[in-house]
């Protein structure tokens, strides 16, 4: 149990350090790629999930808190799409292992969206301990870990995929609207 | 941009027999055992949901819709598990109606239901609720965001179809503005432009002590401003009343066309210019709108004549053929006139002509330029 604990405990320490890491820099943005990690995660979560508890053995209380979870996660990640900021790179760069994409923004979520990891982590802890003095430990498990930060980075990635499409479609507009340089 | 969806009476007894009906039966199922917190929420939402519809009726609009919604939204689905899911009701169509409003940004609508499927699972921890019961609550409310979803792309298309219509009507009134600039400019560059002449006559006249003949000129150029005051005044009456004055103008179409045609050479003649008029083939009647245009093009044209070859002998012709009119004015290219390179910028007349003529649709056209010697103006109108 203990084990399981660490590793689990680890396995979240590491995933957190690197979101966090990338998050403090300017990266070129592909939202292809951006899409990938959620879902990457999210069929994973799922598979440990259903591992460790079928759907049978779920009691209310291990549904209400997958659902609180999921909600609070998708709203952080909503808000840390909706701070991050992006500019225009100075010139394209081709991403990807055969560079089939190009991406045209970079993007930092900074200071704040480090506040908001530490909030994520602080939120999951606490409801990890309630939940577990209630009597429910599926929260602990690493399937609802890795689904909860599933659905913070998608939250994140849709919020953040429509403002680039607006920024995008706006400066498209602009450079149309004006006589070419 | 409003669309005619006030609430009426109809939403007012619809929301109060629902709501009624989801509290008789909260009552009717309540064995004591529901928590008091509970029922509380479970009628707060069932008020939200009456007053939505006394308040859409009271104010004639959807201003409570949102605030209202939220409420119900929110209260309904904390109360839903307590409840038996009875309160999912109100809270699934408090769900509906703020993702429904298009004055709420969508992705507030979503959160909204997001939050309120997390209540419903929350509730289900107290009432001890089966895993499968509170998932179909939460299924209810999915059901809700979907259809208040649809709702809202709904509205939003009528409101586009609104803006379409009123940029059309815009257009309209472009167009018309158009209209009214072209007649104006006929009107008044007809009977300003002849008085113009007959007063620089009067002036040489009077200068060389031919009273008597300065005399009948300054009668001439009164006869023309009155024509052209009756002019304008038809010009505006049309404009006021289009409907009336057509009607008005019908009878007696026929003549009045070849009436008109004279009328317009006896002012050319009187003008002191030369106009040599034939006609070919046999008139036949014209749609009232060809024969404004027809009118209006030899107006034009006569006005060009005087202003550019002055004193020159023009020609004007009809033609009637079986399915057209053909109106040509012509003549000789004046030697102080640079000479004009293709069709010549003759200020809006031209412009106005070409317009009246595309108004009148297939097989209608005007042109103008040199041939040979002579500026040739040509009009068809097809019958």
């Amino acid at each position: 149990m203990s084990l399981q604990m660490l590793g689990n405990a680890l396995l979240a320490l590491g995933l957190i350090a690197w979101i966090g890491y990338r998050q403090m820099n300017w990266r070129p943005i592909d939202i292809g790629r951006m899409w990938r990690t959620p879902l990457v995660m999210g069929v994973v979560g799922v598979a440990f999930l259903l591992n460790t508890a079928g759907p049978s053995s779920l009691s209310p209380l291990d549904l209400a808190v997958l659902v609180v979870e999921l909600v609070v996660s998708l709203g952080i990640g909503a808000a840390m799409g909706r701070i991050a900021t992006f500019r225009a790179l100075p010139a394209p760069v081709r991403m990807g292992r055969n560079g089939e994409s190009v991406a045209l923004y970079e993007s930092r979520t900074g200071g704040w969206g480090l506040a908001l990891w530490l909030l994520v982590i602080a939120v999951r802890v606490s409801i990890d301990v309630l939940a577990g003095l209630a009597g429910s430990h599926l929260a602990a498990s690493a399937g609802v870990i890795l689904l909860m930060l599933a659905a913070n980075r998608a939250a994140r990635t849709f919020v953040f995929a429509g403002r680039v499409a607006r920024q995008s479609t706006g400066a498209a507009a602009l450079r149309n609207g004006s006589p070419a340089a | 941009m409003m669309t005619d969806d006030r609430p009426g009476w109809s939403t007012l007894v619809l929301n109060l027999i629902g709501s009624a009906v989801v509290g008789y039966a909260l009552l009717r199922t309540d064995d004591g055992g529901r928590p008091t917190w509970a029922l509380v929420l479970a009628v707060i939402a069932l008020l939200a949901w009456a007053a939505r519809g006394v308040l859409g009726l009271l104010w004639r609009d959807r201003r409570a819709d949102v605030p209202l919604g939220i409420v119900a939204a929110l209260a309904g689905a904390a109360a839903a598990a307590p409840s038996d899911g009875l309160t999912v009701v109100p809270a699934a169509i408090g769900v509906l109606l703020v993702i429904g409003s298009t004055s709420v940004p969508l992705p507030r609508g979503i959160s909204l239901a997001l939050v309120a499927c997390a209540l419903v699972a929350v509730s289900g921890v107290p009432a001890q609720a089966s895993v499968p019961a509170v998932i179909t609550m939460m299924g209810g409310l999915v059901l809700a965001a979907v259809g208040g979803y649809s709702r809202r792309q709904f509205r939003q298309g009528e409101a586009q179809a609104v803006l379409l219509r009123e940029r059309e009507l815009a257009m309209r009134q472009e167009a018309e503005r158009v209209a009214i600039a072209r007649d104006l400019h006929d009107v008044l560059a007809h009977s300003l432009g002849g008085l113009v002449i007959q007063l620089d006559a009067v002036e040489a006249l009077l200068e060389s002590g031919d009273r008597e003949e300065a005399t009948a000129r300054v009668a001439a150029a009164r006869r023309l401003a009155v024509d052209g005051l009756g002019e304008a005044r038809r010009a505006v009456a049309t404009l006021r009343d289009p409907a009336r004055s057509d009607a008005a103008a019908q009878p007696g179409r026929e003549e009045s066309f070849a009436r008109g045609v004279e009328r317009l050479l006896q002012a050319h003649r009187s003008l002191g210019g030369v106009v040599d008029f034939s006609v070919r083939g046999t008139e036949r009647p014209l749609r009232a709108q060809a024969d404004d245009a027809l009118l209006r093009a030899l107006q034009e044209a006569l006005s060009n004549v005087r202003k550019h070859a002055p004193g020159q002998p023009a020609r004007a012709g009809l033609d009637w053929q079986d399915d057209t009119v053909v109106l040509t004015v012509s003549n000789p290219l004046a030697d102080t006139e640079p000479l004009s390179k293709g069709p010549a910028p003759r200020g809006y007349g031209l412009t106005g002509m070409r317009e009246r003529f595309e108004a009148l649709g297939l097989g209608s056209s005007v042109g103008s330029g040199v041939q040979g010697d002579r500026f040739v103006v040509t009009a068809e109108a097809a019958l």
